[in-house]
């Protein structure tokens, strides 16, 4: 044979044959794959405790296959304090890379103690290969507090879950030598649609600040000092982000905004800031109003038509009527009939109708240092 | 005999007018002197702010005086605007004899602008009495006057929820009596009781402007003896105004030669502080500038209000 014949016949080879040797031996390993033994993992770490407050349940996990998987049915069971399983079928689940699913369901729950128990399970196929799965039941707790013991020397965060594992926590995150001795710290969130009553008269009274709350959490032990600040991020759940407050109850029952290093994290559904002493803490719609908000937008007032309403006021603020010779002849402290802060009549002290003519009014509001001033007029 | 039938006549007065208490339109902050006396006027009534204090006053004024004051009340308030100004003009009815008396033009108005203004329009006439109750000028010297008014307020009711429901401004005419004796020992009784008719100024309400009744006791010594005061007077008013009785208390004294005044007082609601200078500008004509300080004891956080004021006296 002609030598550069056979010189071809062995390049012919080696370019033809080898790929599809490779092609035939490669095709040969993922066929062996689909009749291997299918794997499939749900990972969840669960919630230790859900606060009653919120009422949200929202839990969040992976599924991940060991092959190409087709799911037909992906179910979470619960059972509430006091009833039966609840099966519902989980579709929210979002593929975050090869294999791997993340998923979450959120439940509606009304109690406000005992445990929620709950468990996932999984049925499909991985290729052609039934497979079916279930994790271990969770418990979770239906409190509003979390406690723990903290050493200064080495603190410990103390942190008070959310029940919603997609968003962030409520926390209190120390520096060392904080304070002195050890503390045992609580956490516990409160209802800010009905404050409660506390033997510093704090509760009981609706106010505009009050009103104003998205989140209410008291952290105890109260009023103890902290040296160098500890970092303080409480969750706000649903609440516009965009105009939000941190607000600390001093001792005399004035709420103070905090301003030190304040953070919001819309995705995380936290405002975080640093504070210096424990106590009451809201998370507040309600930044400094300017004062013009609390003045009387009408400022004449005839007798029996109409009154002078001074926005904004809460209980705990003060309201001074003075005649133009500087005599106070009127003095509110407390929200009457009207709803939206203070409300003048033109009457005095005494109860007779004032005489028409100027007057002056200054407003002490609580956590604000200079007083409000303006003039009015009340004619018959 | 003669002592006796005034000091009748002074107490069936101050018996009189005590009992009929009523409020009072706006009449605290006229004129730079009384102010800085704390308002006890009512028995001094000796200058151009006579008429709105005790019209009787001004029979004693033996030259023509022009007074002009401003002031602004309650400075260092956000929010709050208010200012008074003063008028009054006296002419003697005749300089050579007080026996027809003085008249007097006063012109008196607060204001808040933008949101109200009241005015006092005041003619008075005032004389010396002693001739006609046949007493003895060399125990008391006794005046008495009338003063007719015309009070107007004024409200911008695009700030209430009514606005063009009503006229911007009502008012109503009155009258004031005023009478003052002046006995030789220094001592002096006044006797004011304003708004006698008690014009209704009301827009939608019956809104009377209520009676008041001022009694005034003042003492005056050139020399203050013991502590040596020189041109010194002590005086208090006691307002009575609706059923409500207030005191006003003032002190004055001439220093320099009688050309430096000092001067303070208190009334419930406020503390007075004040000085006055006399120039002479000419052989007859004098300029007297006077300043007050009132110091607000309710009102929170406000500088005071200041009373600035010139009279010339010809």
């Amino acid at each position: 044979m002609n030598k550069k014949i056979k010189d071809l016949l062995i390049l012919f080879t080696v370019a033809i044959v080898t790929p599809v040797c490779i092609f035939a031996a490669v095709y040969k390993y993922e066929a062996a794959v689909t009749i291997g033994t299918p794997t499939v993992l749900i990972s969840h770490i669960q919630p230790e405790q859900v606060p009653p407050i919120n009422k949200e349940l929202v839990l969040v996990g992976t599924v991940t296959f060991s092959g190409s998987a087709s799911i037909s049915q992906f179910n979470f069971n619960y059972v509430l304090q006091g009833g039966s399983t609840t099966t519902e079928t989980i579709t929210n689940i979002t593929p975050i890379s090869d294999g791997v699913y993340r998923f979450t369901k959120g439940i509606a729950f009304d109690q406000t103690s005992g445990n929620i128990s709950y468990s996932f399970s999984i049925t499909g196929l991985v290729g052609s290969v039934p497979v079916s799965t279930n994790t271990a039941v969770y418990i979770a707790t239906v409190t509003a507090a979390s406690s723990k013991n903290v050493d200064p020397s080495s603190p410990v965060p103390v942190v008070l879950e959310s029940g919603n594992q997609t968003a962030g926590n409520t926390s209190v995150v120390f520096v060392s030598g904080s304070f002195t001795g050890t503390q045992n710290i609580t956490i516990t969130q409160l209802d800010h649609l009905n404050p409660p009553v506390t033997s510093s008269g704090f509760g009981g009274q609706k106010t505009a600040e009050t009103d104003s709350f998205v989140a209410l959490y008291l952290i105890t032990p109260e009023g103890l000092e902290l040296n160098p600040k500890a970092t303080l991020t409480l969750y706000f759940g649903d609440a516009n982000p965009s105009k939000l407050f941190m607000k600390y109850r001093e001792a005399a029952g004035k709420w103070v905004t905090i301003t030190d290093n304040v953070v919001i994290d819309p995705a995380m559904k936290t405002i975080s800031a640093r504070i210096s002493k424990l106590g009451y803490y809201a998370v507040s719609t309600l930044g400094e109003i300017p004062d013009n908000d609390y003045r009387p937008a009408k400022r004449v007032v005839i007798m029996g038509r109409d009154t002078f309403k001074f926005e904004n006021m809460s209980d705990g603020d003060k309201l001074k009527i003075f005649n133009v010779n500087g005599r106070k002849i009127r003095e509110i402290n407390s929200r009457g009939s009207y709803s939206g802060g203070f409300e003048w009549d033109g009457r005095k002290d005494d109860g007779n109708w004032a005489d028409s003519g100027t007057y002056i009014y200054q407003l002490k509001i609580q956590g604000k240092d200079k007083l409000i001033s303006g003039t009015i007029a009340f004619v018959k | 005999m003669i002592k006796n039938k005034i000091v009748l006549i002074s107490l069936l007065m101050i018996m009189a007018v005590i009992p009929k208490a009523y409020a009072a339109f706006e009449s605290t902050y006229w004129g730079v002197r009384p102010l800085a006396m704390g308002g006890a006027f009512t028995a001094v009534a000796n200058d151009a702010n006579a008429p709105l204090y005790n019209i009787a006053g001004i029979a004693n004024l033996t030259e023509r005086e022009i007074s002009l004051s401003a002031s602004r009340l309650f400075t260092g308030l956000d929010g709050v605007e208010i200012g008074t100004n003063y008028f009054e003009y006296t002419q003697p009815l005749s300089m050579t004899t007080d026996m027809y008396g003085v008249m007097s033009f006063a012109w008196a108005s607060l204001s808040s602008p933008g949101l109200s203004r009241e005015d006092t329009f005041n003619i008075g006439y005032a004389r010396k009495v002693n001739d006609v109750l046949r007493l003895d000028p060399e125990i008391i010297n006794l005046t008495a006057g009338l003063n007719l008014k015309y009070l107007r307020h004024e409200y911008n009711f695009d700030l209430s929820n009514s606005p063009g429901l009503y006229p911007s401004s009502k008012g109503g005419f009155t009258a004031d009596i005023g009478v003052l004796a002046q006995f030789t020992n220094g001592i002096s009784v006044g006797l004011s009781s304003k708004y006698l008719t008690t014009p209704d100024i009301g827009f939608e309400n019956e809104d009377k402007v209520s009676r008041m009744n001022v009694v005034g006791l003042a003492y005056y010594n050139e020399l203050l003896p013991v502590v040596h005061i020189p041109y010194f007077t002590v005086a208090m008013d006691a307002v009575f105004v609706n059923n409500e009785t207030n005191l006003r208390f003032g002190l004055e004294s001439y220093l320099v030669d009688g050309k430096l005044a000092v001067r303070t007082g208190m009334r419930q609601e406020a503390f007075d502080i004040g000085f006055g200078y006399d120039f002479m500008l000419s052989e007859k004509i004098k300029l007297i500038v006077d300043y007050a300080l009132e110091i607000p004891l309710e009102v929170e956080e406000s500088y005071g209000s200041h009373f600035f004021g010139i009279s010339f006296k010809f």
